[in-house]
């Protein structure tokens, strides 16, 4: 090391850098991506004291929503509902996904190509559709298994029933088994399992091993899987509105779009609003833990400069078992739900399985689709996969960056806000950006009506998840490898351009591809801002099954799922390039 | 060869009902102020609907609309149909589109007289001279709102349900029937509590007796769901929507003679419930829009359009199915509570009342 390099990583590590550009940017990007959020959260505030409709010059303020809110035992109900609704959801999914991850990344696990895009191929099933497939099992009138037990044990009511907290937390914890498989892979995938093979040679067994270190190890990232994906089932909307919502079994997010969508009169906004205030204090909670957890990240670095190749072990007996548990998995979780978005599909009107049903077949729902408004519909959509996730995945690596690795004093405030949009209704944040569109930015931006409203406000709610993916894959790479290219003299540009993106790139295109993904499948987000200019594909299928038009739903995400095909085979290709489908290495020793 | 006849049988039959479509556009009186409008509405090109799926059947029945339109207007306007919210936030987008200076998302807002009420006084919607721009249909009784709002449709709210999964409920002879144990979960009601907020008048039945029935009446809940979810009930998930807002379901087209619906209309809170038609002051078409709410007028937009996708027509039309409906109900006693603009009007507050009175049924 020359004198002059230790000198300047010395300044570098105290934070007394003279101006290097790509830092400005970074910095820059990041205020610019939380000033969003803020903004954005400071409307939703500003909301949550008005009386009255936004525009309307009788528009007055009070604290009569939060009154009313806190005084209200039906918020108290509300908040447990969701609370043991996003908790089974939690355990359900990571109970399916833990173990499907370390089969994969960890095993001689058979077809694993297949297996990753399956379960890439399972976040574009709409969760409405895992929902309806349910509700044709187990409904207590029109459930198939109900109605056969009903008539082979000759009972004089159904002995299931599936709208209960509990059932619909299962059915969510389906619906997110692959965002936590996949969050959970990317933590596996990034650990050295020299680590676990130390435990071995020490004479550990293999399950103590797992216990013993892996779960120690991963914990960090295993955290922020599990916040993250605990706090999607908090926000969760699909799953209850189809199984809770007409049994009087609200969730915070159906509660919200109840309030918020009412068939007569004008919206209660200022009511939504300080609903999401409280919400918003609650992820704040979450954010503070997941701080904590993450002062603890550079413990847990394990990839380092040093030679890092992962073992794969060899499954033996114990293939068979695996095998049935991950196709029992995609039987249920996709091969149901896409059966019956087929049934569905080609009936009038929703029917179990009869002679006269099977005679009421048609394809009218399929033939009637309006093209002129698919093509819109798609059109937008492409736009909005392309652009939201490469913004998004921008802005996440900056705020990240400055996060984790400078000491910049207000690092830990750019972190809770980018947390922040998870647990704030998507519907909230449209309804905050509509507001600012029409009536602040009208003379300086007209982005009402545009494609612009909806990236800004899909970007700004999915930094959150592009903040945890960037976070947990950083937390990873230790600092050594940075620093080594500081003291060749690599500038900011130099280590990110040269060090960070390469090692991060599996990692990024894994959340690209999953934020584009989830942002195909946004049902809500869309509902207040879209317009015929800039409608997605997703909104058209929600405008069916809002209109339990369910036929046509199910046409419609039939035909989103064709038009996405070739854009899978993209991904899978990509991924596969990237080094995140791995092909089948032999079990063995680790050369 | 047998290919060929069943093809050219069919052949034949599709074109025949082709040119019977054609040969019903209906020949609609030209007056000079109609004239006007329609040459306005050939250089606006197009019309931008904005609604949920259900009203007036989205995008195919907007194609369909506007197909009849041009045949009955000589025009060649073009359709954009864009998903929309229910008739509460979208008055409400309207709205704040209106006072943001912004082009209106829709050029027709259909509604009813709970929804539009609240924004007449406040410049949001355009006055019409309908009755003059179509005399031969339109009568002053049907406008109303000083021309801002134009009925279309009479709904008659009722206990919507499933023929094979709800027979009981064609036994029911009123309101308290619903209160017996034996029904006990076996309907569902709508979240806003359709049909109620007439109820709370104090001509009607008052707000006291209301309450009391809808606290009862909630623990005899089975569940909640919107008037748009007949295809639900189509399957028997749920068996009775108690109460329906339009009460035609069995009447559109897809499920008329099927016997797969019936609505059952209560007498003791019978209720006449008028839809209209309007035009946003912004809206970026409304010559356009105007056509398109004339031809609803006209006796095939009344049939077509109105009674086969809605399951209503206007009760004004002598030759009205609901005429003859209430009518019926009407010669044994029955009495109905017309609600119109001026009856909401007349009897403020209800609509707040009504949202109060909903909280009572979210709790199960």
């Amino acid at each position: 090391m020359t004198a002059l390099a230790a000198e300047n990583l010395v300044l570098r590590r105290r934070g007394f850098l003279l101006f290097d550009p790509v830092s400005a940017v970074m910095v820059a990007l990041a205020i610019l991506a939380t000033g969003a959020i803020l903004i954005l959260l400071a409307v939703v505030l500003w909301l949550s004291f008005t009386e009255g409709t936004p525009g309307d010059p009788a528009l007055s303020y009070s604290l009569e929503h939060y009154r009313a809110m806190f005084l209200d035992g039906f918020t108290y109900r509300v908040v447990g509902n969701t609370v043991l609704f996003s908790a089974v959801t939690l355990v359900a999914a990571f109970l399916l996904a833990l173990p499907m991850a370390w089969l994969m990344e960890r095993t001689d696990f058979p077809g694993k190509p297949v297996v990753f895009t399956l379960m890439t191929t399972a976040l574009l099933i709409p969760g409405f559709a895992v929902a309806l497939g349910w509700v044709f099992l187990l409904h207590p009138k029109i459930g198939i298994i109900n109605q056969a037990l009903v008539a082979l044990l000759g009972l004089d009511e159904a002995p299931v029933d599936i709208a209960n907290v509990f059932a619909m937390g299962v059915v969510e914890g389906l619906n997110l088994t692959p965002l936590a498989f996949i969050m959970t892979a990317v933590v596996l995938r990034s650990m050295d399992p020299a680590l676990e093979e130390a435990a071995s040679v020490g004479g550990a067994r293999p399950w103590q091993a797992v216990l013993r270190v892996t779960a120690r190890v991963l914990w960090p990232g295993l955290l922020a899987a599990a916040i993250y994906v605990g706090t999607i089932g908090f926000a969760a909307f699909d799953v209850p509105a189809i199984l809770g919502l007409t049994r009087r079994i609200f969730t915070f997010s159906t509660y919200v779009y109840w309030v918020l969508t009412p068939s007569e009169g004008a919206p209660e906004y200022g009511n939504v609003a300080s609903l999401s205030v409280l919400m918003a204090m609650i992820a704040a909670g979450f954010s503070w833990c997941y701080r904590q957890a993450q002062r603890q990240a550079p413990k847990y670095a394990v990839v380092t400069g040093k030679a890092y190749q992962p073992r794969m072990a060899a499954l033996g007996r114990a293939r068979m078992p695996a095998v049935c548990f991950v196709v029992a998995y995609f039987t249920l979780a996709q091969l149901l739900p896409l059966v019956m978005l087929g049934w569905a599909s080609l009936l009038p009107y929703l029917q179990t399985p009869s002679a006269a049903a099977f005679a009421s077949i048609t394809l009218r729902n399929f033939q009637n689709m309006p093209q002129a408004l698919l093509w819109r519909a798609g059109r937008n959509t492409a736009i909005l996969m392309l652009v939201v996730p490469t913004l998004t995945l921008g802005a996440s690596l900056a705020i990240s960056w400055v996060v984790l690795r400078t000491r910049a004093r207000l690092r830990g405030l750019l972190d809770f806000l980018a947390f922040l949009p998870l647990a704030v209704p998507a519907i909230v944040f449209s309804v905050a950006a509509l507001l600012l569109a029409l009536f602040v930015l009208r003379g300086v931006a007209p982005i009402y009506g545009t494609i612009w409203i909806l990236i800004i406000v899909y970007c700004v709610a999915r930094l959150s998840y592009g903040t945890r993916m960037t976070n947990g894959a950083l937390i990873q790479i230790h600092r050594e490898l940075e620093e080594s290219a500081q003291v060749c003299g690599a500038g900011t540009g130099g280590v990110m351009g040269r060090v960070l993106v390469p090692m991060l790139a599996p990692s990024l295109l894994y959340a690209w591809i999953w934020i584009a993904l989830l942002t195909y499948r946004e049902l809500t987000l869309p509902v207040v801002i879209a317009t015929s200019g800039n409608l997605p594909f997703a909104y058209l299928v929600w405008g069916f099954v809002q209109a339990s038009a369910y036929g046509s739903a199910s046409a419609a995400a039939l035909i989103m799922l064709a038009l996405m095909a070739p854009i899978l085979l993209l991904y899978w290709l990509a991924a596969r390039r990237a080094g995140m489908i791995r092909r089948v290495e032999p079990a063995g020793p680790r050369s | 060869m047998t290919l060929r006849l069943v093809a050219g049988v069919l052949l034949s039959a599709t074109l025949a009902v082709a040119g019977i479509g054609r040969a019903r556009a209906e020949k609609v009186p030209t007056t000079p102020q109609l004239a006007q409008v329609i040459e306005a509405a050939k250089a606006e090109g197009k019309i931008s609907l904005r609604s949920t799926e259900t009203v007036f059947g989205g995008a195919e029945g907007a194609a369909r609309a506007m197909d009849a339109v041009n045949r009955t207007f000589g025009t060649a306007l073009t359709v954009e149909w864009t998903p929309g919210p229910a008739y509460g936030p979208l008055a409400a987008l309207l709205y704040q589109e209106f006072q943001a200076g912004q082009k209106s998302s829709t050029d027709v807002y259909v509604t009813t007289a709970v929804q539009i009420t609240p924004y007449l006084d406040k410049g949001l919607f355009r006055a019409v001279d309908w009755a003059t721009l179509m005399p031969s249909r339109v009568t002053p009784a049907m406008v109303e709102a000083e021309g801002r709002a134009l009925r279309f449709q009479t709904a008659t709210p009722g206990v919507l349900y499933n023929v094979k999964a709800a027979p009981w409920v064609a036994e029911l002879a009123s309101t308290a029937d619903l209160l017996k144990p034996q029904y006990k979960g076996k309907f569902y009601t709508t979240p806003f509590l359709a049909g109620f907020d007439v109820l709370l008048a104090d001509d009607v039945w008052g707000a006291q007796k209301t309450e009391d029935y809808v606290r009862r009446f909630s623990q005899q809940l089975a569940g909640l769901a919107g008037c748009e979810a007949t295809n639900r009930i189509a399957s028997g998930e749920i068996p009775a929507l108690a109460f329906d807002c339009s009460g035609g379901a069995g009447n559109r087209v897809q499920f008329r003679g099927k016997g797969v619906f019936a609505n059952r209309i209560l007498p003791d809170m019978a209720q006449k419930r008028e839809d209209y038609l309007a035009i946003p002051t912004n809206a970026p078409h409304p010559n356009a829009a105007t056509l398109y709410a004339l031809y609803m007028m006209t006796d095939e937009g009344q049939q077509e359009l109105v009674y086969d996708i809605f399951g209503g027509d206007l009760y004004n039309f002598t030759d009205s199915h609901v005429r003859s409906e209430v009518d019926a109900l009407a010669a044994k006693g029955v009495h109905f509570v017309d609600v119109t603009i001026d009856w909401w009007r007349s009897h403020p507050g209800l609509d707040a009342a009504n949202a109060a009175l909903a909280r009572l049924v979210r709790d199960k």
